[in-house]
């Protein structure tokens, strides 16, 4: 990200000594104005709008930080104690100030200046505009040559089909122009004046007829083939970009939502086959036949062919407003009914809510004024409709006339046969109905290039937790330290600052702390699902970024909270950790985990198939098979995140005497607000603020009277008014 | 059978008495609260609803987000300390007026807006219309948030010129 902009040119000297120079875009009063923060080895300065506004000393900054308002931003430190506002923006700029005060940290401490490690732009450097987070291609600016480059590249497998397919569409397109121009041949030479040999016309008759059967039968070929092509094809984007976010780290996936992902995957593939295997293709044909009936037209008589085209600016005129009003239309409807379903998918699936709360009638009001008002915009639409294409045919239609009434003045005075005219009105329809083609074709073609865009902007999306070169295959034993690690999920809200404890190989620790802490953010790293910001996290000596992620994951054994079983049978769920394991190694699992014993009840046992339209296990019953498919590896590494926290005291106690089973031997990392659950762990580290507050024994720390003190006392007070026995 | 307590004796939310308290600027551009005796220096003002009761329930919060007092309506205190909280909440929901649409701009599936507020003139982009371009109350006042999380207002959007009304027309729920 850059921190040094060129100043304007009225400061460029005053600023020549920066180190530091950023833009921003408000006063102190929230109005729009072109700012300037400035930082050199003496002074952080502001200029508002040419004129300097606040001025500090760049070695008296502590803790500079943004904050970021509702609508806004403020870049703020201290100064000898008291809170100073240095910059007050929108935030468009908070990224970049975030940076700039890591960067005078860095300075304050070690006397150095830094170069931003965020690699993310925030604005597009070609024109200013903002880029949307997560993604890095500015619309406005990525050239569209080389989406249709790429595109055309990833389709060179294809080539010979394609051009198979392209032959077809010709030749089909030349055989339906053949039957005017018989169709002219047989009235002029026998129709028309009843005379001529009757084979003749039988032979005109029969090509007529071969024309029609072959240019159906070389468009269902071409259809076909097209629709195969377009097929391949998108199963190849669908992979190619299902493989790219299976291989992309958790960290560039949670910048983009499940539906994003899952859009780019069906929907944009989706366009883009659309695009080849029908736009193109009816494009392709109509346009072809369409330069092939002008060129013919213009030769029969050329006179007729520009009255034929006369109506043609109007045509396009009407059928480009009429497209931006239903456009627009559809856009409404599509709004209206996208909310009328919601609000039904909302109710139906929180009913016992709406049941239990006797709010019936308030929910029929509700969905009725949105269908209602869905209803109205339908019968608008459908209006718009009985109006509009009788409208629009009329217009087609006037051609006809024009055609009608010269050509016929041309027949009588026999400048023209009558087969020219019968044969000049066929080709009419050929000239309207690729001009109602045509004119979809720019919305189809943005359709496919945002598409387009967008898939490649997944496929390009470079990974920022990657294996480097020199990563090595340890055998992990499982000795973890973390050493002055400093982590944060923006780089404006640092969650985890300078974090120092070790664990010991087959030990356990146990990690408590009020909620939204950074605990978990600990586990992300460990697992390194993210990089650390500053120090680093150790397995065994080597630091996690040097241990190849595969080894690092296969060696540790995770269970959440939240249990997530796939669709699928209760073995498949438990294998999963394990591909290829053994029934015996299955069993064993379970066994620690206190699952056998329940699964085996199940009148399909291991065979009972979960998840949507399948059996429904208990919280506690998927929790103890997450624990057999942790345990299914034999890691090195447990670690636990709140892993009975939303279970009752029973199944709490049958999972705690597998998991007590299960930490033998093995290092293990447990996160538990119940801290009941940490009564067997060598070590309790507290954790505050992102730093870490208490570390010691349960007796150490109870002795210390300080946060895990009194976390103890409020769950005591919890457990005695709840009138369970204290543990 | 007892008497039923009241939920507001229950819940015990701390209403700031507006005859003891006293809001002032430190540093500038901090506010700060002397109430009973006692001073909070640097607190930040929170609307409960921004929307529906932008002046009522505001929250007294430190800089740890964590709730000192609830005000019940800024109009229970001097103009001249309604004048300075007010200061306060609207460059905390800075929430410029669009006065005017120059354009919008579809590309890649988002919306790029060239607009003229009350500040000054912005330009922005915008992801997932349906959920970003929100209608308030009667529909007829609209807040935008841009990618950022930056946000906009039209005021009421039945009172738009026809130019500007077509351009946004489309993204309307």
């Amino acid at each position: 990200m850059l921190l040094r902009y060129d100043p304007p040119e009225a400061l460029k000297e005053e600023l020549s000594n920066a180190v530091y120079i950023i833009p921003f875009d408000m006063d102190y009063n929230g109005n729009s104005a072109e700012g300037w923060c400035a930082v050199d080895a003496e002074k952080i300065r502001t200029y508002v709008n040419g004129e300097l506004t606040r001025e500090y000393p760049t070695a008296g900054i502590h803790d500079p930080i943004v904050h970021l308002a509702i609508g806004a931003a403020e870049f703020y430190a201290e100064i000898e104690g008291q809170p100073v506002l240095i910059a007050y923006f929108s935030r468009r700029h908070s990224d970049r100030f975030a940076e700039l005060a890591r960067a005078i940290k860095i300075y304050n401490e070690y006397g150095h200046w830094t170069e931003s490690t965020a690699d993310k732009e925030t604005v597009c450097p070609k024109c200013g505009r903002q880029l949307i987070r997560g993604t890095s291609v500015c619309p406005f600016c990525a050239p569209k040559g080389s989406v249709i480059g790429r595109i055309l590249k990833q389709m060179k497998p294809y080539y010979g089909s394609m051009a198979i397919v392209f032959g077809g569409y010709v030749l089909a397109s030349l055989l339906n122009i053949t039957i005017p121009m018989m169709n002219q041949r047989l009235v002029d030479d026998h129709l028309a004046p009843q005379e001529g040999p009757l084979w003749r016309a039988l032979v005109i008759v029969g090509i007529i007829f071969v024309c029609y059967i072959s240019s159906t039968l070389v468009s269902i070929y071409s259809n076909r083939r097209s629709s195969k092509i377009g097929n391949n094809f998108s199963n190849d984007l669908r992979t190619m970009s299902y493989s790219k976010i299976q291989a992309m780290s958790v960290s560039s996936i949670s910048k983009r939502t499940p539906g994003d992902l899952m859009n780019r995957i069906t929907a944009d593939t989706a366009n883009i086959q659309a695009f080849i295997t029908g736009t193109c293709q009816t494009a392709l044909l109509q346009l072809t036949t369409l330069a092939v009936v002008t060129v013919i037209m213009f030769v029969v008589n050329w006179r007729l062919a520009l009255w034929a085209y006369a109506p043609v600016p109007l045509v396009i005129l009407v059928i480009t407003q009429l497209r931006r009003i239903i456009k627009l239309r559809n856009a409404s409807l599509w709004r209206w009914s996208s909310r009328c379903n919601s609000i039904l998918y909302d109710i139906i699936r929180g009913i016992r809510v709406v049941k239990s709360f006797g709010t019936e009638k308030l929910e029929i009001e509700k969905y009725t004024n949105v269908s209602k008002k869905q209803a109205e915009v339908t019968v608008q639409n459908e209006r718009l409709w009985a109006i509009l294409i009788p409208i629009f045919g009329f217009i087609m239609g006037t051609s006809e006339f024009i055609i009608l009434y010269f050509g016929g003045q041309a027949v009588i005075g026999e400048r023209m046969s009558l087969g020219e005219l019968i044969q000049f009105i066929s080709f009419l329809g050929y000239i309207y109905s690729p001009l109602n083609t045509l004119t979809l074709l720019p919305q189809q073609l943005t359709t496919f290039f945002t598409s387009s865009a967008k898939l490649f902007e997944v496929l390009d999306e470079i990974q920022d937790v990657e294996d480097s070169e020199t990563v090595e295959d340890i055998d992990i034993v499982g000795h973890i330290k973390f050493e002055n690690v400093y982590f944060g999920y923006n780089v404006f809200e640092p969650v985890l600052k300078g974090i120092d404890f070790e664990i010991k190989p087959g030990e356990m620790v146990g990690i408590v702390g009020p909620t939204g802490v950074g605990k978990s953010t600990l586990i992300n790293l460990i697992m390194r699902f993210y990089d650390v910001t500053g120090g680093r996290v150790t397995i065994d000596g080597h630091d996690v970024r040097n241990i190849s992620q595969q080894t690092l994951r296969e060696n540790i054994g995770i269970v959440f909270q939240e249990t997530f079983l796939f669709a699928g049978t209760v073995y498949d769920n438990i294998a999963y950790a394990k591909p290829g394991a053994t029934p015996e190694e299955v069993f064993a699992a379970t066994k620690i985990a206190n699952a056998h014993e329940f699964i085996i009840k199940l009148p399909d046992g291991y065979n009972t198939k979960l998840g949507e339209n399948g059996f429904t296990l208990s919280g506690g019953e998927r929790q103890r098979v997450a624990i057999a498919r942790a345990v299914l590896r034999n890691p090195a590494i447990l670690i636990l995140d709140e892993a009975t926290a939303a279970l009752d005291t029973e199944t709490e106690h049958l999972i705690q005497e597998a998991l007590e089973r299960l930490v033998k031997g093995r290092t293990t990392f447990a996160i538990a607000h119940r801290l009941s659950t940490l009564r067997h762990a060598t070590k309790l580290v507290c954790i505050d603020k992102g730093k870490v507050a208490e570390m010691g024994t349960h007796d150490e720390l109870l002795a210390k009277e300080g946060i895990y003190y009194k976390l103890v006392m409020a769950q005591r007070q919890t457990t005695k008014m709840a009138g369970a026995p204290e543990k | 059978m007892e008497k039923r307590i009241s939920l507001s004796e229950l819940a015990a939310v701390n209403y700031l008495d507006p005859t003891c308290a006293r809001f002032f600027v430190e540093n500038k551009d901090f506010l700060s609260l002397e109430y009973k005796g006692e001073v909070y220096h640097n607190i930040k003002l929170h609307r409960a609803m921004p929307f529906k009761l932008p002046d009522d329930y505001i929250s007294v919060q430190d800089m740890d987000s964590k709730e000192l007092f609830l005000i019940r309506s800024l109009y229970e205190f001097s103009e001249e300390q309604a004048l300075l909280m007010s200061w306060h909440l609207k460059k905390r929901y800075h929430t410029p007026k669009i006065i005017r649409l120059n354009n919008i701009k579809e590309k890649l599936g988002y919306l790029y807006f060239d607009i003229t507020t009350e500040v000054g003139p912005k330009s922005f982009a915008l992801r997932d219309a349906t959920h970003n371009i929100r209608r308030i109350d009667d529909g007829k006042r609209i807040i935008i948030v841009d990618v950022d999380g930056n946000r906009y207002e039209i005021p009421d959007v039945s009172r738009m010129s026809s130019k500007d009304f077509r351009h946004i027309e489309p993204y309307l729920l």
